[in-house]
């Protein structure tokens, strides 16, 4: 069973004029002679234009080269940021150190200390003596 | 064959059945399961139409809320979570500006800041306080149960020891406690133990300045903190891109004295052996440089205690009574009544006087130490003898101001430019308050209350040739560029003329070579000095104890060579056992130390007092 379009068409509409009327023939111009163009220069071989998908492609490779680029900058960056962590550690740490051996030198060389060792290694105190001005010849004259 | 009407396809969303061109409805059609509807496009049914419209709805409702928490976040409130953010990143550590030292004359270290370990608790995440207490106990001393009382509780943080040794800290480490850390912050440290003790001073636990040159110069050795802000990722690394700054810290300065550590030393074993070997309280020795003022030495010895009213082995005492505390200085006062007389042209070395050994003035009888038939005395010999009738009768001709005034420019009745903490002017009566005795009191070292630096003060005016040096204790401060920054000090000023201060050094030596203060030579050097011996007043208002008993403070002052002084020195002795008397108590200490300084300082003796070679 089939409808053809033409059928269904003549039962629902009914055109009241024809679908298609001849089109005016068309005013024929009088042919006339063009000036010459002038001639177009020849594009080199280098400049030509890039079609799109090679665009694209090379804007995307130059994207991603970009992204790397600062991913490793940003790799050095952190590498940097480290060793300046720990640069500043060290210092504190050595700056602890110097303060530790400072006081530990000034305990050492205290007169407290210097006195209490030798008395520990059987020292006395010895008698004021005072520096003499007398010639060492004068000295050792009877 | 029938042929039914072709119906027109079905208008997307009416939900009827279409009408015919006249108005008739077109008969119901069963469902033909073969027949295929093709729709043109753009027509959808009512089902998908209204399909579409919830999700329109939907999408509309969530853009919505979506718009309206980015509005939220991005313009009605803003500030607070950036805030929040930078919050949860940003780290600021405060950074203690380390203190400055505090170092003598020769750059040696009295006092300076070391990192020490600080032990914390947070007993809220601590499951089992007994077990933490008895492994931490036998690392930080501490009692168990006192420990785990600490460590019970839902309190967040509790010391559990502050300022400890570092290798307590590491010890603490490596039990790896929950809950337990371990922090490090600075301590105070004297490398040469209790050596200047009172001149120093402490520091607090939170490391400011209490008493003493800690306190005196807190804003020079405190520096101004700092601190870091870094952003942090989280693991805790440094985010290098990340807003770090660093606010540097400016350390404290350095404190340079002019106190030898060397010199320290020694006048405090020698006062403390004295103190001991008479029975004393205490004492306080001064050494100087005269010729600049600088003090190589201030020594304070305790050996009584206040608390237990008993005696103990000499210590360094925790005050500073060299400028802290006043006596009454006794004889030694009489080179201001002497060197005011010579200056106003009263007498002259020479000049003589009949002396009794009592003399009345007012109501009161003063006497001379020793009695003695009433002789003829020379200045010289009045002072040799140290004799208060001979000195009380010279200060009778002059005027209470003048003698007054000679006093105060000796430098008693006012605090030094040392400005030590507490430091006391003394006590002296201006003159329109002295009452009939004050004019045999004054002259003689009572009624008048000093420090040992002011006496100290008046024989460097002697010692300088009649000019007035002020003493210093701080050469100055050392910033982080390692140069001195010397302290100010008044320029000096005259009090007698230079042939009144020879005269009296001239005077002096006698008192020292044939006079009371002869246990204060040094073997080849000439030294000038003056003894005093004086009551000490009592509680009572008298000098009277319960007991009726007196007590003396002994003094000994002077200074070496006599003829170009490079040192001077005071002694005192505060309540000698036996020997009372500055010549016999404080003399000894006086030359021990000089002798010793001045081999330390290698000053030779003037060549004319060598012998002959």
């Amino acid at each position: 069973m089939s409808t053809s379009t033409a059928s269904r068409r003549g039962v629902v509409t009914a055109p009241s004029r024809p679908r298609h009327q001849p089109a005016p023939a068309p005013v024929r111009r009088h042919l006339r002679p063009v000036p010459a163009a002038p001639a177009r220069p020849v594009k080199p071989e280098g400049r030509r234009r890039l079609r799109p998908q090679v665009a694209l492609t090379l804007a995307l490779g130059a994207f991603f080269l970009i992204l790397f680029g600062v991913a490793l900058l940003q790799t050095v960056l952190v590498q940097g940021q480290v060793r300046l962590d720990g640069l500043r550690a060290d210092v504190a740490e050595r700056q602890t150190e110097v303060q530790l051996l400072r006081d530990d030198i000034a305990r050492r060389e205290s007169p407290e200390n210097i006195v209490g060792a030798g008395e520990a290694m059987g020292m006395v105190a010895m008698d004021p003596t005072y520096v003499s001005q007398m010639p060492e010849a004068d000295a050792v004259t009877p | 064959m029938t042929t039914r009407a072709p119906s027109r396809p079905r208008s997307f969303g009416s939900g009827r059945a279409p009408a015919g061109r006249h108005g008739r409805r077109a008969p119901a059609r069963r469902p033909d399961p073969t027949h295929v509807t093709r729709r043109p496009p753009g027509q959808r049914t009512p089902t998908e139409h209204r399909r579409l419209l919830a999700v329109l709805v939907v999408a509309v409702v969530a853009f919505g809320v979506v718009a309206y928490r980015v509005a939220s976040v991005q313009v009605l409130r803003p500030d607070a979570l950036i805030a929040f953010g930078e919050d949860q990143r940003t780290r600021v550590t405060a950074v203690d500006a380390p203190r400055g030292s505090i170092v003598d004359r020769n750059g040696a270290d009295l006092a300076l800041s070391i990192p020490s370990a600080t032990v914390e608790a947070n007993p809220s995440v601590i499951e089992d306080p007994l077990a933490t207490a008895q492994a931490l106990a036998p690392v930080l001393g501490s009692d168990v149960t006192t420990l785990a009382e600490t460590l019970t509780g839902d309190g967040a943080f509790a010391y559990l020891g502050r300022q400890l040794p570092r290798d307590v800290g590491e010890q603490v480490e490596e039990l790896g406690l929950a809950g337990i850390t371990v922090t490090q912050e600075p301590t105070r440290a004297n490398p040469a133990g209790d050596l200047a003790h009172a001149l120093l001073g402490t520091v607090g636990v939170d490391h400011e300045g209490l008493s003493g040159l800690e306190a005196q110069y807190e804003d020079v050795l405190a520096g101004d903190p700092g601190q870091v802000t870094v952003e942090r990722d989280p693991q805790g690394n440094t985010i290098a891109s990340g807003d770090n700054h660093y606010d540097a810290v400016a350390q404290g300065a350095d404190v340079q004295l002019t106190i030898d550590r060397e010199v320290q030393y020694e006048a405090e074993r020698l006062l403390a052996e004295q103190v001991a070997a008479t029975g004393a309280r205490g004492g306080t020795v001064i050494v100087s440089r005269p010729g600049t003022g600088e003090l190589l030495a201030v020594a304070n010895i305790d050996a009584y205690d206040e608390d237990t009213g008993s005696f103990v082995d000499p210590v360094p005492a925790s005050e500073n009574r060299a400028v802290t505390a006043v006596f009454e200085p006794g004889s030694v006062a009489k080179i201001i009544t002497l060197s005011t007389a010579l200056e106003e042209g009263v007498v002259t070395p020479e000049t003589t006087s009949t002396v009794a050994d009592t003399l009345q003035v007012g109501d009161h009888l003063f006497s001379d130490s020793h009695p003695h038939e009433t002789a003829t005395m020379t200045v010289r010999d009045i002072l040799t003898e140290s004799s208060n009738v001979g000195t009380i009768q010279i200060a009778q001709q002059l005027s209470p101001e003048t003698l007054d005034r000679y006093i105060r420019a000796f430098g008693l009745g006012s605090v030094t430019d040392i400005h030590f903490p507490s430091e006391s002017p003394g006590i002296l009566l201006p003159p329109d308050e002295w009452s009939s005795t004050s004019i045999g009191t004054i002259p003689i070292g009572q009624g008048v209350a000093v420090t040992p630096l002011q006496i100290l003060e008046a024989f460097n005016v002697i010692a300088n040739g009649g000019e007035y040096v002020a003493p210093r204790l701080v050469a100055g401060t050392i910033g982080s560029d390692g140069e001195l920054d010397p302290t100010v000090t008044p320029e000096p000023r005259r009090v007698v003329s230079a042939t009144t201060a020879a005269q009296m050094t001239e005077m002096m030596t006698g008192v020292v070579e044939d006079g009371t203060g002869e246990a204060a030579a040094v073997e080849d050097y000439q030294v000038a000095g003056k003894t005093g011996t004086a009551r000490k007043p009592q509680p009572n208002g008298g000098y009277e104890d319960e007991a009726g008993n007196y007590h003396y403070v002994a003094t000994f002052g002077g200074f070496v060579p006599a003829s170009d002084p490079q040192l001077s020195i005071v002694v005192v002795i505060d309540e000698p056992a036996g020997d009372i008397y500055g010549g016999g108590v404080s003399a000894p200490v006086f030359s021990r130390l000089a002798a010793a300084v001045l081999r330390a300082y290698r000053i030779p003796p003037p060549a004319s007092l060598l012998p002959a070679g």
